[in-house]
């Protein structure tokens, strides 16, 4: 279980648990006596005999088409089928060779395929920080409005670590259910940015959900990147 | 012409074409590339733990074996429960009829990540003031297979959406179910693309 700071109404902030749920699978595929199947990747072709190169290797197609009839060039009869493991992706030229010194740019688009902006590929930089406590923002949503208005696609439930945490975090839930809403919450220093899990990991809009059986709680961590509208009429991907 | 869906509810039809909601369709998406030094775009291949074989993309292909390393084709598989017994195919959801008899609270709603989210059309009207502020649900299935998702079916400014998902089991707990945090934990996630107002 990893840790988060936390805010709550009063502005007192803790630091508690957090984990996911990982669904369990219910089917697996097995051999017809029961037996585990192991699945593998294999070689089907090298870059030195897929067509770029072939062309280039024989000047054009037409060249390469006789080759293709008389010989077989696009096989190659020692590696093909092997098992490969442990492939590292590389950036290449024209030429096709490795390029080792690259920059990353982002092309960012508009829904109807247009380019709206290109600008140097920035990683995303992870904001839950202990030492920053993600904030409550005040900003409170029926749940019956919310679930109409966000795709919920990532939860966490947290998890008090003490006898202290456990009555901070029973007395959210205990709010949040009586008002039977969901509490947007904010990280970063002004703690109104989406929380990013890790560097390089996606913004989600998060929100607080509580409830409570008795002296039990559940408190849980929704995220959200996707509104519930409908597509408009010049949205069409190419 | 797009497939239907056939939901019923009250022993009335509703034949609706679902068009699927994604990010892109909203707010866009972005591409990134990598440039090389003179800012013409790289292609991506890859290499194996040896460094001697170059791979383009489309140059793996993927396979089963049995654990002594046989070939085994995927038509001799068969499909298990946890248990081993042999699972049942649930016929695609295109297939019939999915009758809407099937109630849940917003809290059982919220139990679920919803991974898909359509939006349905067709003559919805009728539909609309039926379900209400209702929440339907019913086991989805794409195509004809072994294991379907829980799926919902809502209403949401007069129009009526389809969301996909998956169950996950929390769980309440009291003051002895302390919980032990682990600095080295580390969770897999996918990637993907922001929100536009991000």
């Amino acid at each position: 279980m990893r840790e988060i700071n936390i805010t709550n109404a009063n502005k007192r902030d803790a630091r508690v648990g957090f984990e996911a749920s990982i669904p369990e699978k219910k089917i697996k595929f097995v051999l017809k006596d029961g037996g585990e199947k192991k699945s593998i990747k294999l070689l089907k072709t090298t870059l030195d005999i897929e067509l770029s190169s072939l062309v280039k290797k024989y000047d054009n197609l037409d060249n390469l088409s006789a080759v293709l009839i008389s010989e077989d060039p696009e096989i190659d009869y020692e590696r093909s089928g092997m098992m490969v493991n442990d492939l590292k992706k590389v950036y290449g030229d024209d030429n096709n060779k490795v390029v080792y010194q690259i920059h990353l740019e982002d092309v960012i688009k508009n829904p109807d395929n247009t380019v709206k902006e290109t600008k140097a590929h920035v990683e995303t930089a992870g904001n839950i920080d202990i030492d920053i406590p993600l904030n409550w923002t005040g900003k409170m949503i029926p749940k019956e409005q919310a679930i109409r208005s966000y795709v919920f696609a990532r939860k966490y439930q947290l998890k008090h670590v003490n006898g202290l945490t456990y009555d901070f975090l029973y007395d959210i839930a205990k709010t949040l259910d009586e008002q039977k809403s969901m509490m947007l919450i904010g990280a970063g220093k002004k703690g109104i940015e989406p929380l990013i899990f890790q560097n390089g990991g996606t913004p989600y809009r998060a929100f607080l959900e509580g409830r409570v059986k008795g002296p039990q709680y559940l408190l849980l961590i929704h995220l959200t990147n996707l509104e519930i509208k409908e597509i408009t009429q010049n949205t069409d991907k190419q | 012409m797009a497939r239907e869906l056939t939901f019923q509810l009250n022993s009335s039809q509703f034949p609706l074409s679902p068009t699927k909601i994604d990010r892109s369709k909203l707010y866009g998406w972005t591409e990134t590339k990598a440039m090389d030094a003179q800012n013409v775009e790289c292609k991506t291949f890859y290499m194996d733990n040896s460094g001697t074989i170059m791979i383009p993309k489309g140059g793996i292909s993927y396979g089963i074996v049995d654990s002594s390393g046989k070939w085994v084709n995927k038509t001799d598989l068969q499909a298990v429960y946890n248990d081993g017994t042999p699972a049942q195919i649930i016929s695609s959801s295109f297939s019939a009829p999915i009758v809407l008899d099937k109630k849940v609270t917003i809290e059982e709603f919220l139990d679920h990540a919803i991974d898909s989210i359509y939006e349905l059309n067709g003559e919805i009207s009728e539909l609309v003031k039926l379900i209400g502020k209702d929440i339907y649900t019913f086991t989805y299935c794409y195509r004809d297979d072994y294991e379907g998702n829980p799926a919902f079916v809502m209403e949401s400014k007069g129009k009526l959406y389809l969301l996909v998902g998956q169950r996950l089991d929390f769980e309440f707990i009291g003051i002895e179910q302390t919980g032990i945090v682990s600095e080295d934990e580390t969770e897999e996630v996918s990637d993907d693309i922001d929100f536009s107002m991000m």
